[in-house]
């Protein structure tokens, strides 16, 4: 591709150049890879380079594949709050809903646990309702209320909100 | 013969136990639904070790995140869990549930299951303002109660039962019926 073509896409119509002040396209050479361009002066200034252009498929599938994982591992990485199996049973158990635990999660009081085994949780408490999520992976663990039991109700059932 | 059953064992086992460590009366309903799983797998150390296993791994516990070594862990739960199985239980199982869709006006019901022969033995229904709607007590050769399909599996993991104590379920089948008289079939 030649300079004249990178400025403007219109055949034989004058460029407007800049502070240069061609009204007319530049006389562009390139060599090398490098684009030269004749200035006023009759000599030859260097005006730009050949941008890198793949010279085999390979490189782009290398490209790709590269982007593909990077993306992947990013994905993989990140932390979101997910909901583990245990959690979804004691949710239908208890009368809970995303939506309820995300509110809980947002408007609720946060503080620091830890697991039997020492993981580490937080613990969102929001109007007598609570939601345990572990800090490493995200994943909710668990939810209740400190509801009592009642004839109706299991014990931990949600307290409306 | 012991006034608890296995499955009331292995749940206060498992409330004591505690691996995402809650507050004990939360503890005390929290792993019902592992309970029949475990009593299952109770007669064979293989396969309660694997039980154990899946058991942590459903609750998000991991190798990687903690300390202590969780396969010798789980072998000492295992021993232990399996010291009940040779303790003298009770072959009765004591249920409550609480269904999504009442019907019969019934609320919640409380059922008393025989392990040892697999099948309902007595039930009470309670209705929405805690009296004692129906009581039904069935012999072997007429198990025709509503639940009688039911294993005590399909009333704890389908139905959220909660295992309870005989003395909670007996309080409640010597309370006076309200409407509907007793029936022995």
């Amino acid at each position: 591709m030649m300079f004249n073509d990178l400025m403007h896409d219109g055949g034989g119509d004058d460029v407007n150049m800049g502070s240069k002040g061609y009204t007319s396209a530049p006389e562009v050479k390139e060599v090398g890879g490098s684009y030269y361009m004749k200035g006023a002066d009759g000599n030859w200034h260097i005006a730009g380079e050949r941008g890198l252009v793949s010279t085999s498929p390979e490189f782009a599938i290398v490209f790709l594949a590269r982007a593909a994982i990077s993306s992947c591992l990013s994905f993989l990485s990140s932390p979101k709050p997910y909901i583990s199996d245990h959690a979804l049973e004691r949710f239908a158990q208890r009368g809970f809903t995303r939506e309820d635990v995300v509110t809980i999660m947002k408007k609720g009081t946060r503080k620091m646990g830890k697991s039997k085994y020492g993981e580490r949780q937080y613990r969102y408490t929001y109007r007598n309702n609570t939601v345990i999520q572990n800090v490493n992976n995200g994943k909710i663990v668990t939810v209740f209320s400190n509801a009592p039991k009642t004839s109706t109700t299991p014990r931990g059932y949600k307290i409306p909100f | 013969m012991g006034t608890k059953n296995i499955y009331q064992c292995v749940n206060d086992y498992l409330a004591k136990w505690d691996p995402i460590g809650l507050p004990q009366e939360i503890a005390d309903v929290e792993y019902v639904d592992y309970v029949p799983g475990i009593v299952e797998a109770l007669p064979n150390k293989r396969d309660l070790y694997t039980c154990l296993m899946s058991f942590l791994s459903k609750l998000g516990i991991n190798q990687d995140d903690v300390r202590v070594d969780l396969s010798e862990e789980v072998k000492t739960r295992a021993d232990e869990l399996m010291k009940l199985n040779t303790i003298s239980l009770s072959h009765e199982v004591y249920l409550k549930i609480i269904p999504n869709n009442p019907q019969k006006n019934v609320h919640s019901w409380y059922i008393a299951y025989d392990d040892e022969n697999d099948r309902v033995c007595r039930e009470v229904g309670i209705g929405d303002t805690g009296e004692v709607i129906t009581k039904e007590s069935f012999l072997v050769s007429h198990n025709c109660g509503i639940h009688s399909h039911l294993s005590i599996k399909d009333f704890i993991e389908r139905f959220y039962a909660e295992i309870i104590s005989k003395e909670e379920f007996e309080a409640v089948w010597n309370e006076e019926l309200v409407k509907v008289k007793k029936e022995i079939l």
